[in-house]
Order: C-alpha cells, then sequence, then structure tokens
C-alpha cells in the first residue's frame, strides 16, 4: 500500500499521458484532460500544505518563545494579513461581477430607464470599491516593493562576484568576460552612443550591435545545445519515473 | 485629512521603510532586516494560498461541481461526468495528510499522480518543444537561399546597416557548428577522437560565451530593478510626504548605530532579540 500504489498510480497516469498524444479518441483525451486537472487541483492543496506547514512551525515557534520568535510573529502576522486582505478582495470582486450581471439582466429585460440608472450606479460603485482597497494596496505598497528590493539587493552580490569571475586568466574566462561586458554595455543606453556612419548613410552603432550579434547567433547556439542536452535528460528521467525506477514522491 | 492622501502617505512610508530594510542588509544582518524578510516570507505565502485557492481550487473544484450539481439538478445528463471532480478532491485532501505524522504516507498517492501527470505530460513537450523544433530551427540553409520570407540570397557576411539577426551564410555557420560543437562537447559516452576533441574545444568556447551573455543579462536584469528601487525612494522624497528616504535612513542608521554598540560583543552578535537570538547566525 506504502509503495507500490504509488508506483502504480505514476505508471498509469504517466503512460496515459503519453497515449493521449498518440490515441486520437475522444474518451482518451477527455480522461487525460481530468487527470491533469486533478494533477492541477492537487498541486493547489499542496501549496496550501506548504503553507499550513510553515503557519504551524512559526505558530509553535511564537507559543514555545523560541529564538527569533518576533520575527516569525510578524511573519505569521503577514500571512493573515494577506490571507484576510485577499479573501476580502474577493468578497469585493463577487459583488462587483454581480452588480454587473444585475445589471445586464436589467437591461436586456427592458425594464424602466430609472431602475437601469440605479443598477449603472450600484455596479459603479461595486467596480470603485473592488479596484481601490487594502488588497491593492498591500499588494503594491508591502508585497511588491519588498520583492522588488529583495532581488535587487542580488544586484550587489552578482556584481561582487563578476568581479571574481571575469579575470582573464584564460582563454575561456577571456571569452566569458568578453561576451558578459558587450552584453551588459550593448544594452545601456552609453552602449548607443558609440556611432558610426556607413558610407550608404545609415547609422551603425557597433557595441548594440555586437551585443545583439552574440545573443542571435553564438549564445543561441549555445542555449539551443544546452536545452537539447536538458530535454534528453528530462525524457529519460520521465521515462525513470513511470516505470518505476526512480520513486522521488516515497521519500520523506 | 483627506482618507485617500492618508493612505497614498502610509503606502509611501511603508515602501520607502521596507525597501531602506531590506537594503540595511547591505551592512549587515540586523532586525530590521530579519523583520523585512519575515513580513515578505508571510505575505508572500499568504498571497500564494489566496492564489492557489482563488485561481485553481474555487473555478476548478468548487465551481466546477456546483455547475454539475445544476445540470444535474436541470435534467442534463454532462453534469454527471462533471462528478469525476470529486477525486480530484479526495486526493487534495489526501495531500493534507501530510499533517498528521500516523498517516502522512497516503500522501504519496495524489503525489503520486501529480508526478506521473506532468512526467507524461513534460516527455511529449519537452521532446517536441525543446527537441525536434530546436534541431529542425537549427537546420539552416548555409548558402543559396534563405529558409524565412521573402526567401532572397543569402549574404556571405552579415551587413553592418542591417539589424545583426538578419540570417547571413556566416551566422547560419556560427550556429550549426555552435550547436554541433556544444552537443559534441557534453557527450560524455564514447571515448573521444582527436576530431571530437578539437569540436569539444570550440564547442567549450560557445558555452563559455552562451554563459558570459547570460551572466550580463542577469546583472543588468538585476541593475535595472536596483534603478527601479532607487528611483522609487527618490520620487517619494518630497516634502509633501515628510522625506520619507532621509528620515527612514537616519532613523534606521541611528538605531543600527545603537543596536551596534549595545550588542556586540567581539566577533558574535546578541542581536537584543528576547530569546537570545545570534544575529549573524539567523
Amino acid at each position: 500500500m506504502k509503495t507500490r500504489v504509488p508506483i502504480f498510480i505514476t505508471a498509469f497516469v504517466g503512460i496515459f499521458m503519453i497515449l493521449k498524444f498518440f490515441v486520437v479518441t475522444p474518451w482518451v483525451s477527455a480522461v487525460a484532460d481530468e487527470l491533469v486537472q486533478w494533477g492541477v487541483i492537487t498541486l493547489a492543496f499542496a501549496i496550501i500544505l506548504g503553507v499550513l506547514n510553515l503557519a504551524k512551525i512559526n505558530l509553535k515557534a511564537v507559543v514555545e518563545r523560541k529564538t527569533d520568535w518576533p520575527y516569525k510573529a510578524i511573519l505569521l502576522f503577514g500571512m493573515v494579513f494577506m490571507m484576510s486582505v485577499g479573501g476580502f478582495q474577493w468578497h469585493l470582486d463577487m459583488r462587483a461581477e454581480e452588480a454587473l450581471s444585475a445589471l445586464t439582466a436589467l437591461e436586456a429585460s427592458g425594464a424602466a430607464p430609472a431602475a437601469v440608472a440605479a443598477a449603472v450606479a450600484a455596479s459603479g460603485e461595486a467596480q470603485a470599491r473592488a479596484a481601490t482597497n487594502i488588497f491593492n494596496f498591500a499588494f503594491t505598497r508591502i508585497y511588491t516593493p519588498l520583492s522588488a528590493t529583495m532581488y535587487s539587493l542580488l544586484a550587489f552580490y552578482v556584481a561582487s562576484a563578476a568581479f571574481r569571475a571575469f579575470r582573464a586568466k584564460n582563454l575561456h574566462a577571456t571569452l566569458l568576460l568578453v561576451a558578459a561586458v558587450l552584453v551588459m554595455i550593448g544594452r545601456v543606453p552609453v552602449g548607443g552612443l558609440l556611432q558610426v556612419d556607413l558610407s550608404d548613410g545609415t547609422i551603425w552603432r557597433p557595441l548594440v550591435w555586437i551585443q545583439d550579434w552574440l545573443m542571435t547567433w553564438p549564445n543561441a547556439a549555445g542555449q539551443r545545445a544546452i536545452q537539447m542536452g536538458a530535454a534528453i535528460g528530462m525524457i529519460a528521467t520521465g521515462l525513470r519515473v513511470i516505470f518505476g525506477i526512480e520513486r522521488p514522491y516515497l521519500k520523506g | 485629512m483627506d482618507t485617500a492622501w492618508l493612505v497614498d502617505l502610509a503606502g509611501v512610508w511603508l515602501t520607502v521603510i521596507f525597501t531602506l530594510a531590506i537594503y540595511s542588509f547591505l551592512y549587515r544582518d540586523n532586525p530590521f532586516y530579519k523583520a523585512a524578510e519575515h513580513l515578505y516570507v508571510g505575505v508572500a505565502a499568504g498571497y500564494t494560498f489566496y492564489l492557489a485557492f482563488r485561481n485553481t481550487i474555487f473555478p476548478n473544484l468548487v465551481q466546477h461541481l456546483f455547475t454539475g450539481v445544476h445540470k444535474i439538478n436541470a435534467g442534463d445528463g454532462a453534469g454527471w461526468q462533471m462528478q469525476w471532480r470529486w477525486g480530484a478532491l479526495v486526493l487534495g485532501l489526501l495531500v493534507l495528510a501530510r499533517l498528521i505524522p500516523k498517516v502522512s504516507w497516503i500522501s504519496r498517492w495524489p503525489m503520486a499522480l501529480v508526478v506521473g501527470a506532468f512526467a507524461g505530460l513534460n516527455l511529449l513537450g519537452y521532446a517536441e518543444a525543446n527537441l525536434a523544433d530546436q534541431i529542425a530551427g537549427t537546420m539552416v540553409p548555409l548558402f543559396g537561399r534563405s529558409n524565412y520570407a521573402p526567401y532572397e540570397l543569402l549574404p556571405l557576411l552579415p551587413s553592418l546597416g542591417q539589424q545583426a539577426s538578419q540570417p547571413s551564410t556566416l551566422n547560419h555557420l556560427v550556429l550549426v557548428v555552435g550547436v554541433i560543437s556544444v552537443l559534441t562537447y557534453f557527450f560524455f559516452s564514447r571515448e573521444r577522437s582527436k576530431a571530437t576533441n578539437a569540436l569539444g574545444t570550440v564547442g567549450i568556447w560557445f558555452v563559455m560565451i552562451t554563459f558570459g551573455a547570460t551572466y550580463g543579462s542577469i546583472v543588468l536584469a538585476r541593475i535595472s530593478l536596483l534603478i527601479g528601487r532607487v528611483y522609487d525612494l527618490m520620487d517619494y522624497n518630497q516634502p509633501q510626504y515628510g522625506y520619507p528616504f532621509v528620515v527612514g535612513m537616519i532613523g534606521i542608521v541611528a538605531v543600527l548605530a545603537v543596536w551596534r554598540l549595545k550588542y556586540f560583543k567581539g566577533d558574535k552578535v546578541n542581536d537584543g532579540t528576547p530569546g537570545g537570538g545570534e544575529g549573524d547566525e539567523g
């Protein structure tokens, strides 16, 4: 039950998904689509499991006054706050949708102009409430700045890592350095300042052009080969998982 | 005072304080950063929960089942087919069994379905998009007419007056040689001959150029995010908002100075967190 059933489920579902591509029968497609929906919904429940687990662990730390418990309380506050305002936003959006549906129904039924005007006003008010509320505030004033700043913080570390990685010690490191520098210079406004007037009257921006050429041809060639290698690896791993040779879901 | 103005003012101050709190990590791990970091994790988790419920569970499960029931009540036989979705609900609930140690093993069943479904889907998806399509894309003419409309004759060299992405014999040669040489470099299943070794060496050059170009793009993406944050800090630092950047900066620096003087003992930092947190290890 603990190992054989999951292996059977993986093999059955995996083979069915492959079968869908080769057997063009409505019922196979219908079953495969339904199984994909089951997978999507199960993944959504897995996200909920993760959030509940995070809440459980941090709540325990706060209750037991473990190390750094005030920060964990902040985490819990943020989580509950965002869930609550999300729920509130949902409620407002549903009200707005209901008001719009009522207005459409009234207009279709040929109701009195006064009733339609009242419904228009109600719908407008509901839309306005849905557009400006605490969820938007939380998203734009808390989530977005925190997220953007957290990722932008990496600029400092990426730049400092670049100083260490981009040392022209040998040919390979030099190629890495030159490609990175050309791409960076070619993509910033200063890269476009260097201009050459060609004989036919057109203006050539060498740094921008070289950056574009590097990204379109040599970089595309490298990326393409890496993608092909990764695809072969993915196919091999997928087959190993479907046939039960690899069983990552049985761990833990 | 106008409520909208107060909300705007609070929003500006929150944005600036959170931005500065995260950047305070450039000095070292400190209570401001930790608080902002934990708030970010909490808010992101709450937001993900909200999205999972609103965008997936509600429309694909709850609404789907209710629509099915309505159809059955209306005498529409298609409603019965929609009841298969109860299986997804059962599997979803089985995932939550992970929270109960005694029966946590049962959560392997739904995860096995997810793994099987996406392994099967990705297997063919990757084979088509990342393998077959990429091979087809590499089969470009080296001489003669271009494979793109209007099918003109390929020039030998790229023209400087045109865009760098214009096809030419040299560009196509770079693409084909690049792909074959990198694939040769990554082929480890056989002992290398002199020829494959030489081709593999060219492959390393292409890999290095690719990594360099990718790294350059990543650096620029991060720096553009940084510029965005700095613009925000500058834009919001207006007299009508009470100079939040200057005030916030002075406040954070002052508190960090006091924190450093009070809690630094040798190399170790006790950040004063109730519970005795070791700041640098947090």
